[in-house]
């Protein structure tokens, strides 16, 4: 159900729309769309044949409040990326708070499987590398698709790195054989738990690719710099359809 | 995969509800503003301000949504005619074409707006069905520089199955015509409506033409329709 442009026509269609002077920022962010579609299509086929059955699996073994329970814990074991992000950005407090919420879920709370630091007013925050980087003054960098992780950007690709080094599983000497099943339930419950996104990105979106790089863009600006409108936004609603005088009408972009 | 991991959960449900408010009746009324009748008290017509008009929204989804009486099918179908009366569907289908608009004629004009609408409507038609119960409060609005109004909503969730995605940002862009204010945007966690389609829109244009976007919509739609 997707929709692949003819390649041969990208580089007309770059210049076309770089000219237009309108919405070319989709493409200026995108120089490796071609590559990137086809890492978007592998993964797509990946999804279809390992991880969405593996998800179908996981919702049928286990009942929705032990699901609960063990998204719960896979949030906790990974919030060390959290706390780490916060003190690196100069969030004291919020570092704080959250070393404070890791350490009563994971005793109070069994191993992170109840959620009981949220009542006791330490909710859950999200942060990640590619924030504290964009915080540091580090621009967007173009978007990427990588392999089974999906949308990313060459400014959040290392907090991958980041958020494997602040997993307490990785320094911890867990044998294969718990290793294994572990990663599988965190890969099946977070399919699962995106399975209705992912369902309706497919049904709704006549460019699934276009949709999904759209939205995760956004998405990211929006965690960065929450509720600030984008630059580019004012002109997004501007039904009068000149170009605006400060669009630069050159040539091909990038 | 990591995206939607953020995803997962309430701000799935988010989303979903909140493209509740794209949905569009069946295709057979002009895409026109609502009849000049006066309004009731509490009908998001005859609200003075953007928020005041999205509060009364809020307000009259959540209470159908509550409705105990009411079938899945009778609920999807109540809210679908109070998104068709507060959304400005004409305005929304030409921000998604920005520039290419001023090129198409009258007839492939209208052809769009009706194609965009059924889209949405038909790809929207079940979300009503996974409401739980969740709390839709506006809490704050601004103006726009160019006239429009941003009303701030969040969607709050009672689980406490996945802390993280239990309050949902919601953001509608209203803009004022013919004295009554009409939804032309939603933005969901940052992410836009308008702009997402754009985006997708300008794609497809651009790599085959406006007549090939239209073929795209109707056989989606035909296809979907089944």
């Amino acid at each position: 159900m997707q929709t692949l442009a003819p390649r041969c026509l990208r580089l007309i269609a770059l210049c076309a729309l770089a000219l237009a002077g309108g919405c070319a920022s989709s493409n200026n962010v995108d120089p490796f769309e071609k590559s990137n579609r086809f890492m978007y299509n592998v993964n797509d086929g990946f999804d279809a044949v390992v991880l969405k059955p593996l998800s179908v699996v996981y919702v049928a073994i286990f009942p929705k409040p032990i699901r609960d329970g063990l998204g719960n814990a896979f949030n906790n074991l990974r919030y060390g990326n959290v706390i780490a992000n916060d003190f690196l950005q100069g969030k004291m407090q919020q570092g704080l708070g959250d070393l404070g919420r890791m350490a009563a879920n994971s005793t109070i709370g069994i191993g992170g499987l109840l959620d009981v630091a949220t009542p006791m007013h330490l909710p859950a925050h999200d942060n990640d590398f590619g924030t504290t980087l964009a915080l540091w003054g580090v621009g967007q960098g173009d978007y990427l698709v990588l392999p089974i992780v999906g949308s990313s950007t060459v400014r959040d690709a290392p907090g991958l790195a980041v958020d494997y080094a602040t997993y307490p599983l990785a320094w911890v000497n867990v044998p294969l054989a718990a290793a294994i099943p572990l990663d599988v339930t965190e890969t099946a419950d977070a399919r699962a738990r995106g399975d209705v996104l992912l369902r309706f990105r497919n049904e709704a979106a006549l460019d699934p690719y276009v949709f999904t790089r759209t939205a995760y863009l956004q998405y990211r600006e929006n965690l960065i710099h929450p509720g600030k409108p984008a630059p580019a936004d004012q002109d997004l609603y501007n039904i009068d359809d000149t170009p605006p005088a400060s669009q630069p009408a050159t040539g091909p972009s990038k | 995969m990591s995206m939607f991991k953020r995803f997962g959960g309430m701000a799935v449900l988010g989303l979903v509800l909140s493209l509740v408010f794209a949905l569009g009746a069946t295709p057979t009324t002009a895409p026109t503003t609502a009849p000049a009748t006066s309004p009731a008290a509490d009908d998001p017509a005859s609200a003075a301000t953007a928020r005041s008009m999205v509060e009364k929204l809020l307000s009259q989804v959540t209470t159908i949504l509550r409705d105990p009486k009411l079938t899945k099918a009778q609920c999807s179908q109540k809210v679908r005619e109070i998104a068709y009366g507060n959304i400005d569907f004409p305005t929304l289908a030409r921000l998604t074409v920005a520039q290419n608009w001023r090129t198409l004629t009258a007839q492939q004009q209208s052809d769009f707006v009706e194609q965009f609408r059924t889209h949405l409507a038909v790809t929207y038609a079940h979300i009503t069905d996974d409401y739980d119960n969740e709390d839709l409060l506006a809490v704050g609005d601004r103006q726009e520089s160019n006239g429009d109004w941003t009303v701030m909503t969040t969607i709050v969730g009672k689980k406490t199955g996945d802390p993280k995605q239990d309050v949902t940002k919601v953001d509608y862009r209203l803009r004022k015509a013919d004295n009554r204010w009409k939804v032309i945007d939603v933005t969901i966690e940052g992410v836009s409506l308008v702009a997402n389609f754009r985006a997708q829109f300008q794609d497809i244009i651009s790599n085959g033409g406006f007549d090939h976007l239209l073929q795209l919509l109707k056989d989606k739609n035909a296809a979907d329709a089944k």
